[in-house]
């Protein structure tokens, strides 16, 4: 299965988002950063992993950062976004002012 | 020698970010991007940057990019620790004795 396009990407992602009463990030630069990275990913382990995380390339112990991540719907209701930025609540997209660096859910141990 | 060294994932917008702040600042800097590393050689860098970060106070987990400049680390994106970080003075290598 060829992977899909970025913008192709950005547009299936978008709907999943509204879906789940979340947003993308509406800094497209950024947005589709993170979604390059993500199809970057895929094409070096064959699973689509968080690119602000470092994949072991192992699929069965990085199952926990295949993007969304399983800290994403918590990080979004905390503090308004995912941790690499992709997600984001409506709020957070309307207030730049209010934006907090999300911290590392993931503990470390699991990276070794 | 660059005095400010890097710690990034190529994937990733933040670690791009803290590059480009960097080069913007006009500060010499050597960039390694662990996630194109082999395997045991991105091992050692957890290794030394689970160490750095438990330095820190309050602990941070360990995340990238994590830039180091001597004694002084940021561990994770923030642009005005990096502003300090960059303008900062070089320690003086030069000791009067008095």
């Amino acid at each position: 299965m060829t992977p899909p396009t970025p913008e192709k990407l950005f547009e299936i992602l978008t709907k999943f988002a509204h879906s789940r009463g979340q947003e993308l990030n509406n800094d497209l630069d950024h947005t589709m950063s993170i979604i390059k990275g993500i199809l970057e990913n895929e094409q070096r382990n064959g699973y689509r992993g968080c690119p602000c995380r470092l994949n072991s390339g192992d699929k069965q112990k990085d199952r926990d950062i295949i993007c969304p991540c399983a800290y994403k719907d918590k990080d979004v209701e905390e503090y308004g976004s995912c941790y690499c930025g992709l997600y984001v609540s409506h709020e957070w997209n309307q207030n730049p002012d209010k934006r907090v660096t999300v911290p590392e859910r993931r503990p470390f141990d699991k990276l070794l | 020698m660059a005095d400010i060294k890097v710690y990034a994932l190529s994937t990733c917008p933040y670690c791009k970010k803290a590059k480009s702040l960097l080069r913007e600042f006009g500060v010499t800097f050597e960039a390694v991007d662990v996630d194109l590393l082999p395997k045991d050689e991105q091992n050692k860098i957890l290794e030394t940057v689970g160490q750095l970060a438990d330095k820190c106070k309050p602990k941070v987990n360990p995340v990238f990019p994590v830039i180091l400049k001597s004694k002084d680390i940021i561990i994770g994106f923030n642009e005005t620790r990096i502003k300090k970080l960059a303008f900062m003075p070089q320690p003086s290598k030069f000791f009067f004795r008095f």
